[in-house]
C-alpha cells in the first residue's frame, strides 16, 4: 500500500501545523525548555480541540490510525509535549478493549484529555478482586495535564483511572527528552474502570503504539532536516553558503533519503493496519526499525550542520536529538522489532523473489 | 487515502503479468537446467529473441502510446512491470536503450519518417541501439563533450570519441550527442542529437574488458563519419533538451528497488541455519530486509503520487541512490557470511536467472557509477529537491 494523502488530509495537516506553529513555534519551544516548563501546552491543546483533533482516529469520526498518526506527526514536528501522543495511545487502547467505545465517546464529548503509559507491560499492574489496582505504571507523558490515565493491566485488560487522585513523580529515564514530562505513578489501592482485552487486540495495540511513535519521530526528523537545510542555505563561510559544500550537502541528502523512506514505511504501516492488510504486522515492525534509525541519524546531522550553534541551546536541534534517543526505546526497540519481523518473513519473501537462492 | 497499487486494476495487471512470465520464461529458467551461454554472441542472440518474445506478448515498450506499438501503460503499470520482472530476474532487457530512451525521444522529437523507420524495429529487437553520450573528458559533466559535427553539404561529418557505450559492438544504431556549435557561455547549448548507423564508414568500436568479465562497455571512435540530414533528432543545437528527456527516463526506468528486495530475500533464504542463529548476522540481514522493504515502498509511493497528482519530480534520483547503495550492503554481507564456495568463487555469470554472488558483488560497483554516480545523484537531490546552492570553485 503506497499512501498518497487526500486533499482533505493535506488541508487538515496544514491547519494543524499552523495552529501549532502559532502557539508553539521555534522560539516558544526554546523558551519553555529553558524555563523547565515541561508539559505546558494548555493553549495548544485548546486550539487542537477546537479543530477536533482529539476525536480523529475513532470509527465514529470516519477516520483511522493513519489520520490520527498524521496529527501526531504534526505534534512531533512542533516538538509538542506528550499530550497528543499520550491521548492517541489512550484512544487506541480503549478502541481495542471490550465495551470501552461508549466511555471513550463520552470522554471525547466531555473534552477529556487521555494520558497513557508507554511502558506497554500488562504484568506491571494487577487488578485486585475488589477492583482496585496494584502496581506502578511508568513512561507517562504529561499525565498531570490529562483527565484520565489509560493503561494495560494484567489479563490483559485496559484500566482507566481519573488522574486527580494520582501522584505523578518524575522518572529518571525520560529526563533526557527535555520538553516532555515523563512520569511514573503509584497505583496501589486506586480504583479503576477495567475493560477486557482479547489477546489479538492486545497484539494489535502494540503495533499501533509502535506506529504512533513512528509518526512522532517522523515529524521531529522532518523538522530538524528542514531546520538544518535552511541553516545551510543561510550560513556563509569561505564566501558561500555552507550548503554549497558537498560534504554538507551530501550529509543532508543522506538524511533526506532516510527520512523519506521512514515516511513511506510509517504511512504504509498505518494504512495497512487500518485496512487489515496481510503485511500489517510486518510493516509496523519495519516502520519502527527504519524510522528510529532515520530519526537518530537526522537529529545528529541537524546538530552537526549547525556547527557550534548546534551545540548551544539557542536552537532546537538538541531537543530533536534528545527525543530521538528516548523514542527509540519506547514501544519496542529497533532490534526487538527486527527480530519480530522475522516471524512474518515467509509471507513476504515469495512476493519479493520468484527465484530460488543459488548456492553454486 | 488512495493506494493505486492495491486497486483492482493493479492486482489484475500484476496477475496477468505474473502468469505471462510463468508461461514465457525459457524452460528451466532460474534452475540448474538453464546453463550459461557459450559466448557473448550466443547471449546476444538469446536476448534479442527474448526482446521478440516480449514484443509478441505485448510487453515491449509498454509505456509507448498504442499508435506506436506500445500499450500506453500508465506509470503504475510500468512500476508493476518492473516489480514482476525483477521478482523473477527475467532475462536482461537488451533493447532497453531503444525502448526506454530512444523510443520516447523519437516519439517526442522525431519526424514522422524517423518514427516509421525506427520505432517498430526497436520494439521487435531488430535494431539494438547504443548510447553515444559520455566521452573521456565528459563523464558526469556531460555538457563538456567535445565530439564535433561539422556541416557538410546537407548533412554533417562527425569526429570524436565516445566511451562507456554499452554493447556498442552488438548495436545496429547509436543515439549520438555531438557539438554543432562551439562552447559558448552556456555549455548546454550547441549540442545536437543524431541517429547514427553503426556500420557508418569511419566508425570503429573497441570493446573494453570489464571487471565483471564481460565486454559491455566500448570505446567508439568517430573519424569524419558522414551523417545524413535526416539523422538529426529535434532541432540543431537543441540536443541537450532531447538528451535530458532520455536521461530522466533512464533514472526512472532503472530503479533497482525491487532487485534489491529480491537480493535481500535471497540472502535471507541462503543463510545457513547456524548463520541465522548467530544474532549478530541475523540482525544485520534483518536490517537490510527492513531497508529493502522501505525502499520499495518509497518507489511505490513516488509512482502513486505521480499517478494521483501528476507531479513529476526528480525524486527518482533518491530511489536510484538508495537502492544501488543498499544493494552493495546486501551483497557485501552475503560475501561475509554465506559459505565461501558460494560467494568467493569465480566472478562470472551463474546459470541464467539465478544469482551469482561474486558477480553481483562486482556489478554492485557499476550500479553506483552508471546512470549518474552516487556523488552526482547527491548533488542533484541536494540542489533540486532540498534547494541547496551549487558549490563554488573552492
Amino acid at each position: 500500500m503506497s499512501v498518497v494523502l487526500t486533499d482533505l488530509q493535506e488541508e487538515l495537516r496544514r491547519t494543524v501545523r499552523g495552529a501549532i506553529e502559532a502557539r508553539h513555534g521555534a522560539a516558544r519551544v526554546i523558551e519553555l525548555a529553558e524555563a523547565g516548563a515541561e508539559g505546558d501546552d494548555a493553549d495548544v491543546w485548546k486550539a487542537l480541540s477546537d479543530i477536533g483533533v482529539p476525536q480523529i482516529g475513532t470509527p465514529d469520526s470516519g477516520t483511522g490510525l493513519l489520520d490520527l498518526g498524521l496529527m501526531v506527526q504534526e505534534a512531533g514536528r512542533g516538538l509538542l509535549p506528550g499530550t497528543l501522543l499520550g491521548h492517541a495511545l489512550g484512544q487506541r487502547l480503549l478502541l481495542a478493549a471490550d465495551g470501552a467505545a461508549g466511555p471513550l465517546a463520552e470522554a471525547d464529548a466531555a473534552g477529556h484529555r487521555l494520558a497513557a503509559s508507554w511502558r506497554l507491560d500488562p504484568a506491571a499492574v494487577t487488578v485486585e478482586p475488589d477492583g482496585v489496582l496494584h502496581g506502578r505504571a511508568g513512561a507517562i507523558a504529561e499525565g498531570r495535564q490529562a483527565d484520565v490515565l489509560v493503561l494495560p493491566v494484567t489479563g490483559p485488560a485496559v484500566a482507566c483511572v481519573d488522574t486527580n487522585s494520582l501522584g505523578f513523580s518524575p522518572e529518571k529515564a525520560g529526563a533526557i527528552d527535555t520538553g516532555r514530562d515523563w512520569t511514573a505513578v503509584d497505583l496501589d489501592g486506586i480504583p479503576a474502570r477495567v475493560y477486557g482485552l482479547e489477546p489479538e487486540s492486545w497484539r494489535r495495540v502494540l503495533l499501533e503504539a509502535a506506529v504512533l511513535l513512528c509518526f512522532d519521530s517522523l515529524g521531529s526528523a522532518e523538522r530538524c532536516l528542514d531546520d538544518a537545510v535552511r541553516y545551510a542555505k543561510e550560513r556563509r563561510q569561505f564566501g558561500q553558503a555552507i550548503g554549497g559544500f558537498q560534504a554538507v550537502k551530501h550529509l543532508l541528502v543522506d538524511a533526506h533519503v532516510a527520512v523519506d523512506n521512514a515516511r513511506s514505511a510509517t504511512w504504509h504501516a498505518a494504512a495497512a493496519l487500518d485496512s487489515g492488510a496481510a503485511d500489517a504486522a510486518f510493516s509496523a515492525h519495519v516502520a519502527k526499525a527504519v524510522t528510529d534509525q532515520a530519526h537518530v541519524r537526522t537529529a545528529a546531522a541537524g546538530i552537526q550542520v549547525h556547527g557550534g550553534t548546534g551545540f548551544t541551546r539557542e536552537v532546537a536541534a538538541h531537543l530533536h536529538a534528545r527525543r530521538s534517543r528516548y523514542n527509540e526505546r519506547l514501544a519496542g526497540t529497533p532490534a526487538e522489532h527486527l527480530d519480530a519481523m522475522a516471524d512474518d518473513l515467509p509471507m513476504v519473501l515469495g512476493q519479493w523473489s520468484g527465484v530460488p537462492a543459488d548456492r553454486t | 487515502m488512495s493506494s493505486p497499487f492495491d486497486g483492482d486494476h493493479a492486482r489484475a495487471f500484476r496477475g496477468e503479468l505474473r502468469q505471462w512470465f510463468a508461461d514465457n520464461l525459457p524452460a528451466g529458467w532460474g534452475t540448474e537446467r538453464f546453463a550459461p551461454h557459450a559466448d557473448e554472441d550466443a547471449e546476444v542472440r538469446f536476448l534479442r529473441g527474448w526482446q521478440r518474445t516480449l514484443y509478441d506478448g505485448g510487453w515491449a515498450g509498454i509505456s509507448w502510446p498504442a499508435e506506436y506499438g506500445g500499450r500506453g501503460a500508465t506509470l503504475l503499470e510500468q512500476a508493476v512491470f518492473v516489480e514482476e520482472r525483477d521478482r523473477v530476474k527475467a532475462p536482461f532487457d537488451i533493447g532497453i536503450v531503444g525502448t526506454q530512451m530512444v523510443g520516447p525521444m523519437l516519439i517526442t522529437f522525431g519526424t514522422r519518417e524517423q518514427k516509421d523507420r525506427y520505432l517498430r524495429r526497436i520494439l521487435t529487437g531488430a535494431d539494438l541501439w547504443c548510447q553515444g553520450f559520455s566521452e573521456p573528458e565528459a563523464g558526469s559533466d556531460l555538457a563538456g563533450l567535445r565530439t564535433r559535427a561539422v556541416a557538410d553539404g546537407d548533412g554533417w561529418r562527425v569526429s570524436g570519441q565516445k566511451v562507456w557505450t554499452s554493447r556498442a559492438q552488438h548495436a545496429d544504431m547509436m543515439i549520438l550527442l555531438a557539438r554543432t556549435t562551439p562552447v559558448g557561455d552556456v555549455p548546454h547549448r550547441g549540442i545536437s542529437a543524431f541517429a547514427v548507423p553503426m556500420d557508418s564508414p569511419g566508425l570503429t568500436v573497441r570493446p573494453l574488458r570489464q571487471i565483471n568479465g564481460s565486454a559491455e562497455f566500448c570505446e567508439v571512435f568517430l573519424d569524419e563519419v558522414p551523417i545524413a540530414a535526416d539523422a538529426l533528432i529535434g532541432k540543431v543545437d537543441e540536443g541537450w533538451k532531447v538528451a535530458m528527456t532520455t536521461l530522466s527516463w533512464e533514472r526512472f526506468a532503472t530503479t533497482r528497488a525491487f532487485e534489491m528486495r529480491r537480493l535481500a530475500a535471497q540472502l535471507w533464504t541462503a543463510l545457513p541455519e547456524e548463520a541465522r542463529a548467530d544474532n549478530a548476522v541475523r540482525a544485520r540481514v534483518l536490517e537490510l530486509l527492513a531497508q529493502a522493504h522501505a525502499g520499495g515502498l518509497s518507489y511505490q509511493r513516488m509512482v502513486s503520487t505521480v499517478t494521483a497528482k501528476g507531479e513529476v519530480g526528480v525524486d527518482a534520483s533518491a530511489g536510484k541512490l538508495f537502492s544501488t547503495e543498499l544493494g552493495q550492503r546486501i551483497v557485501d554481507l552475503a560475501l561475509s557470511v554465506l559459505p565461501p564456495p558460494d560467494v568467493l568463487g569465480e566472478v562470472r555469470p551463474g546459470n541464467q536467472g539465478t544469482t551469482s554472488w561474486p558477480l553481483e558483488w562486482v556489478n554492485g560497483f557499476k550500479n553506483t557509477i552508471a546512470a549518474g554516480t552516487s556523488q552526482v545523484q547527491r548533488n542533484i537531490i541536494g540542489e533540486r529537491v532540498l534547494g541547496l546552492p551549487k558549490g563554488g570553485a573552492r
